[in-house]
């Protein structure tokens, strides 16, 4: 007999433990074991990967019409993490060019941008009310007052911008800190630094009176961002001679960036009025400006989708997400 | 060795009280039922409790500030901390099982009465400081699920009436919950728990030792039967019964780890608060007591649950101890397990 009740008090503790694995709720990216062989948004790991889909929310002082519904998906390794993110968006926007007139130069156009916030130290009320409390100040406030900054002086949070036009081309996205101050009073989203670089990084093609590009693309190597990108590392000083009225130069000379604001790898492609971007990064990256993985925590996030701006407009995630590991 | 433990024992003495320990005579029908090897493991299981709690002691921050990024390090990044405290928490539940189940056992043998009525009442006040234990440790990582857990039921606590508002500040340490609160629970949970504890289960063995384990059920009275030696005999039965559950808890930690839910957010009145399963009964059962009448559920229910049990022996006092030939204890005994099940499938489920 008692080896019957011993064989009960084991099924039973097996059984509770396998039944208290959850399902994933409609706010949770459940991460699921997989590897794709490359950033390309077709890979076949992701066949195994669950859904999140959430829809985003317009904010005060948003241009943005309407939310925008993506879905996210997320796969790691014993070392690695990746998220797959699908979006509708009717425009491809990664347009950011000078144009010339014949006699002068004008800078104007526009990118998509998805963004992402995770926390680096805890953010107040981060993990139960999203972006709403982490870094947005009420929304009752006038827009000229708003300003992005997380609740107190010591929270930081990790924030990663893949940004179509200067981010994607070079196979990253951008990784910076939000910070509890405010360094510039007055600018929009001004307590983001910049995390650690050690050299590289994308800068602005001008001139320093500011009033015209710096730099061209070299006539002797093709464009190997493709068309509208330009690298830094195949620019040569502008000849305005060879322009003509309508003409047009990219605003940003393109460069990997080294070092921790460097360390997430990036593919985007746009498609079908779709973009799907793929993200990828060490579990840990050994830097205190980022958030490490751990498989087995429960991690709050949120999200947010830039439609053709260059500025703060956006829609983001109102309600807390969390991405959990199988 | 030998010359080592002789030396001792010329200063000590120590071989006597161990001698009468091991030399004591199980009964041959004990010996057989697994169900009575349930106290022993219950001991086991609070040394398992005891040893995995101190471990985790050295690196817990008992502040609002710091328990849970502490807890966080213990399971995530601290080498076999998951371990740890995932055998923690399974043996948390465990005890709760196996401390009912001895419950059971001594209620199906009549264990409770004459001369076994102070075993019987030790018995029902280390049931309520088992479930105390999870209570209070419930709160400590200082996460979503246990603060909000605690919240209500500090705030049943308040429902008491005329002490009520007394009694969940004494919890609290104030009128809401903070510091104070997690600094009590840590206290009650680390020190006053274990200590009442370790002095009432002594106190139990040496009642069970006093009046021997209750007779076979098979006859009325406590006749002579066969026994078998504790040493080695029937330890051995339960060293193997608590081999395989240790083994169960490390199994158990490894295919799900110990829950760590967000960091609390005392100002999310959104969160649904849920108890640790083993409480889900009494959670279910205050639901159908709305209102003017929530002192019904929160106050007379307990109240006569658990004063049946302590005046059990008192009630049933007959020579006659098998189940079948006391069909109202019987009854009894079978309406309250249903509508524990039934109330914790409830709760489950809703």
């Amino acid at each position: 007999m008692w080896k019957r009740l011993v064989g009960l008090i084991l099924v039973v503790l097996i059984a509770g433990a396998c039944g208290a694995a959850n399902a994933a709720a409609p706010n949770e990216l459940l991460a699921a074991k997989g590897a794709p062989s490359s950033l390309a948004p077709d890979d076949g790991a992701w066949r195994d990967a669950g859904v999140m889909t959430v829809t985003t929310a317009v904010i005060a002082g948003s241009a943005a019409k309407q939310g925008v519904e993506v879905q996210a998906q997320a796969l790691y390794s014993g070392t690695d993490m990746w998220f797959r993110f699908v979006w509708a968006d009717p425009t491809q926007s990664a347009d950011r060019f000078w144009t010339y007139d014949g006699t002068k130069w004008t800078s104007g156009g526009n990118e998509d941008r998805l963004s992402l916030l995770w926390e680096i130290s805890p953010l107040d009320r981060f993990q139960t009310r999203g972006c709403t409390a982490a870094c947005h100040n009420p929304v009752s406030d006038p827009l000229e007052k708003w300003y992005m900054v997380t609740p107190s002086f010591d929270a930081r949070g990790d924030n990663w911008q893949w940004i179509a036009g200067r981010t994607n081309p070079v196979g990253q996205a951008d990784d910076k800190t939000l910070v509890g101050f405010l360094p510039t009073a007055t600018s929009l989203g001004s307590s983001f630094v910049n995390d650690a670089t050690e050299k590289g990084g994308s800068t602005n093609n001008r001139t320093a009176d500011g009033l015209g590009p710096a730099k061209m693309q070299d006539p002797s190597k093709p464009a190997s961002a493709g068309s509208g990108f330009l690298l830094a590392s195949e620019a040569v000083n502008i000849d305005v001679s060879k322009f003509k009225a309508g003409d047009k130069v990219p605003r940003d000379l393109l460069a990997p960036t080294v070092g921790s604001r460097g360390d997430i790898d990036a593919k985007g492609v746009y498609a079908s009025g779709k973009w799907t971007v793929v993200l990828h990064r060490h579990l840990d990256t050994g830097n205190d400006d980022d958030i490490q993985f751990v498989p087995g925590r429960t991690i709050p996030f949120g999200l947010a989708v830039f439609d053709n701006v260059s500025g703060f407009s956006h829609t983001v995630s109102g309600d807390p997400l969390y991405l959990k590991f199988k | 060795m030998s010359t080592v433990l002789r030396w001792l024992d010329q200063r000590t003495g120590w071989s006597g009280p161990i001698r009468t320990i091991f030399r004591y005579p199980v009964p041959a029908h004990a010996h057989h039922n697994p169900l009575f090897t349930m106290g022993s493991l219950l001991l086991v299981l609070f040394g398992v409790q005891a040893f995995t709690g101190a471990l985790m002691a050295f690196y817990y921050d008992p502040s609002p500030e710091g328990a849970y990024a502490s807890v966080d390090y213990m399971q995530f990044i601290l080498p076999f901390g998951w371990l740890v405290r995932g055998v923690h928490h399974w043996a948390a539940s465990a005890m709760v099982v196996i401390v009912v189940l001895h419950l059971l056992r001594t209620y199906l043998y009549s264990a409770y009465k004459k001369p076994r009525e102070l075993t019987w009442l030790v018995g029902v006040v280390l049931l309520l400081i088992t479930v105390s234990f999870g209570f209070t440790g419930y709160l400590l990582p200082w996460d979503q699920k246990g603060f909000w857990a605690t919240q209500v039921g500090t705030e049943i606590a308040g429902s008491v009436p005329a002490i009520g508002s007394a009694l969940r500040d004494l919890m609290r340490g104030g009128a809401d919950m903070g510091i104070a609160t997690l600094t009590r629970f840590y206290s009650v949970h680390m020190l006053l728990l274990p200590g009442a504890f370790v002095v009432l289960v002594l106190a139990h063995l040496a009642l069970m030792r006093r009046h021997g384990l209750a007779p076979a059920l098979v006859r009325k009275g406590e006749g002579q039967e066969k026994t078998v030696p504790f040493y080695p005999t029937h330890l051995a039965i339960e060293a193997g019964v608590a081999l395989v559950v240790i083994v169960g808890l490390v199994v158990a930690a490894n295919l799900v780890p110990a829950p760590l839910d967000l960091r609390a957010d005392p100002t999310d009145t959104s969160f649904v608060p849920r108890p640790d399963w083993y409480f889900l009964f009494y959670f279910q059962l205050l639901t159908y007591f709305p209102g003017g009448l929530e002192a019904i559920g929160t106050v007379a229910i307990p109240l006569f649950f658990f004063g049946s049990l302590v005046l059990l022996p008192f009630i049933d006092r007959g020579a006659e101890r098998r189940p079948w030939r006391k069909p109202v204890t019987s009854v009894a005994f079978v309406l309250y397990a249903v509508a524990v099940i039934l109330l914790t499938i409830r709760g489950a489920s809703g």
